[in-house]
């Protein structure tokens, strides 16, 4: 149901008015306390956004601007020194109790001693549930992000391209509605971070899942997303709001119409004025 | 040009034995990890005897001047011929001791793994119990036996309490410090599954801490036998400490049997440490290691 809506561009009004919010922030701020008696680090400044079911979302912004910590703050890793972040119309920490959403770390971060599998079903193991459901979900999976011939092999037996679609298998793997990505493919060569890129497209196309994806790399964040969120630094704030008005399915040619390389440019631009 | 090309691709390392030594049979490269140990213990050996043998050089077998000069250093010969002849006593005696210091062993791994479990559980429980964990570790064992000795007075709980004593300390301090050398992303993720504490010890904290386990059970293999043989130094009725002491009150008669007695502790330390490590190999056969390529 929701390839029907994405054979057409999604445009921000398009988004507006079609789809109920999932996330939302209303002026959140983040401040660290300082180390000792220092001064306190404020990392997040009234942030607010509102993020609509099945959207694409990128965060981009120099170093220091806040992407991870606001992924942070909707995972409950972190919480909110002020203003309110609700999932699905619930705190951030039930919307974590309620499984709403799988994280996917920049480092994959599978164990050892488990094979890709296993791994795989680890969260479902968690959950509870048994062991027929387990291994249908997790093989299903595998198979989604091209892992098929893979289940028994450890994890340092694999690609660190292919460590990281076990780790988006294994976050998709209890079916939640938002999936959380920091800076997934930074780590990779530039070929394999192209190809997940597409992989990632399909994924998205399939499951409806809304995704909220950090980045540092502009060409990544217009050719993923549906709104890329330019953030500026100290204190980290949302500088701009960029609706992608590229048509889905991208695909290779994406990369090469002008419009794409319009939308980087001006990203680009944007980005600039901090230095 | 074809031609040369097929013949590299038929001069492949597998049709090359003689380059490939892991494609030689596996005798052969059992013996190429074997001979440089055997040549060594076998000059060894050479070296002993004949040291051992100028030492008693012109003097009469069973003379108190040749056990005297004996006791300097007994002949290979002489040391081997002790352990056959006195097989089944040193069997017996070994057996005695490997028992003993095996169910203390596992008595000190439990106690230690239990205390590392509660110490992980928060910086305060770990402060209050650390110190005098190290501090009991600062009595020597030939102190504490006849101590313990004093309370215990039975031999084989002696035994086992002194053996479980020396292991349960390096798996405390190992298994606390395996337990807290969790990836923090692994934790995070725990947290995102909304994991309750005790699945993220059984799925990750204990796993993470296993491979710690054993490297602290390899020192406590050594550890615990050398715990009950210093226990039944202190008087009993079995075990290789007591032969031990009876040999010693023999002075200069049994030096060779007191040096058979003494391979054959190392012999069983060594069996010990490796049943120790062949376990690891099943149970964490995941460490880097024990990878294949």
């Amino acid at each position: 149901m929701l390839s029907e809506k994405l054979d057409k561009p999604i445009t921000d009004t398009l988004v507006e008015e079609a789809r109920p919010t999932v996330i939302k922030l209303d002026q959140v701020s983040m401040r660290y306390p300082g180390p000792g008696k220092g001064e306190a680090v404020l990392a997040l400044s009234d942030v607010s956004l509102d993020i609509k079911q099945g959207e694409f979302i990128s965060l981009i912004g120099p170093s220091g601007c806040g992407k991870t910590t606001l992924l942070r703050l909707v995972a409950d890793l972190l919480q909110p020194t002020a203003g309110e972040l609700t999932i699905r119309n619930q705190p951030a920490s039930q919307a974590r109790l309620n499984r709403e959403y799988g994280f996917v770390p920049q480092a994959a971060t599978l164990y050892d001693w488990r094979t890709v599998l296993k791994n795989v079903e680890l969260p479902l193991e968690i959950m509870s549930l048994d062991k027929a459901e387990r291994y249908k979900r997790a093989t299903e999976l595998l198979t989604l992000v091209g892992l098929k011939d893979f289940y028994h092999k450890y994890p340092w037996q694999l690609s660190g391209g292919m460590q990281q679609r076990v780790s988006i298998a294994r976050a998709l793997s209890f079916k939640p509605s938002i999936l959380l990505m920091d800076e997934p493919f930074g780590a990779l060569d530039e070929m394999t971070r192209e190809r997940l890129n597409g992989e990632l497209l399909n994924i998205w196309q399939t499951t409806g899942t809304t995704i909220i994806f950090v980045t540092h790399s502009i060409p990544e964040a217009v050719f993923l997303s549906s709104r890329v969120v330019v953030m500026s630094p100290r204190p980290g704030r949302i500088s701009k709001i960029l609706p992608v008005d590229l048509p889905y399915p991208r695909v290779f040619d994406t990369r090469e119409m002008p419009r794409y390389f319009e939308l980087i440019s001006q990203i680009r631009e944007n980005l600039r004025e901090f230095e | 040009m074809n031609t040369l090309k097929a013949t590299q691709s038929n001069i492949q390392p597998e049709n090359l034995p003689l380059v490939a030594p892991s494609q030689a049979g596996g005798w052969q490269r059992g013996w190429q990890k074997i001979w440089p140990p055997l040549m060594i213990i076998g000059l060894l050996l050479i070296v002993w005897q004949v040291v051992a043998s100028w030492l008693v050089n012109g003097l009469e077998e069973g003379t108190f001047q040749y056990r005297q000069q004996q006791s300097l250093l007994p002949a290979p010969v002489k040391v081997f011929a002790a352990l056959f002849n006195n097989l089944d006593v040193f069997l017996e005696a070994g057996r005695a001791t490997l028992v003993n210091a095996f169910i203390g062993f596992v008595l000190g791994t439990l106690v230690g793994f239990g205390l590392a479990l509660l110490m992980s559980q928060s910086r305060w429980v770990e402060r209050s119990f650390y110190v005098y964990i190290v501090a009991s570790q600062m009595i020597p064992v030939i102190a504490l036996a006849p101590i313990l000795y004093g309370i215990i007075k039975e031999e084989t709980p002696l035994k086992i309490t002194v053996s479980a004593y020396l292991t349960f300390f390096p798996v405390t301090v190992n298994v606390l410090k395996g337990l807290r050398s969790v990836d923090p992303t692994s934790l995070e993720l725990m947290h995102t599954y909304a994991a309750r504490p005790w699945q993220i010890y059984t799925k990750v904290r204990i796993p993470t801490a296993l491979p710690f386990l054993f490297n602290s059970l390899k020192i406590a293999s050594t550890g615990s036998l050398i715990g009950a043989i210093v226990s039944e130094l202190m008087g009993g009725n079995e075990g290789l400490g007591v032969l031990i002491l009876k040999l010693q009150y023999n002075a200069y008669g049994v030096s060779d049997k007191l040096w058979a007695l003494i391979i054959e502790v190392a012999l069983v330390g060594m069996l010990f440490f490796l049943v120790v490590s062949l376990l690891e190999r099943l149970v964490v056969p995941w460490q880097p290691e024990y990878r294949k390529k």
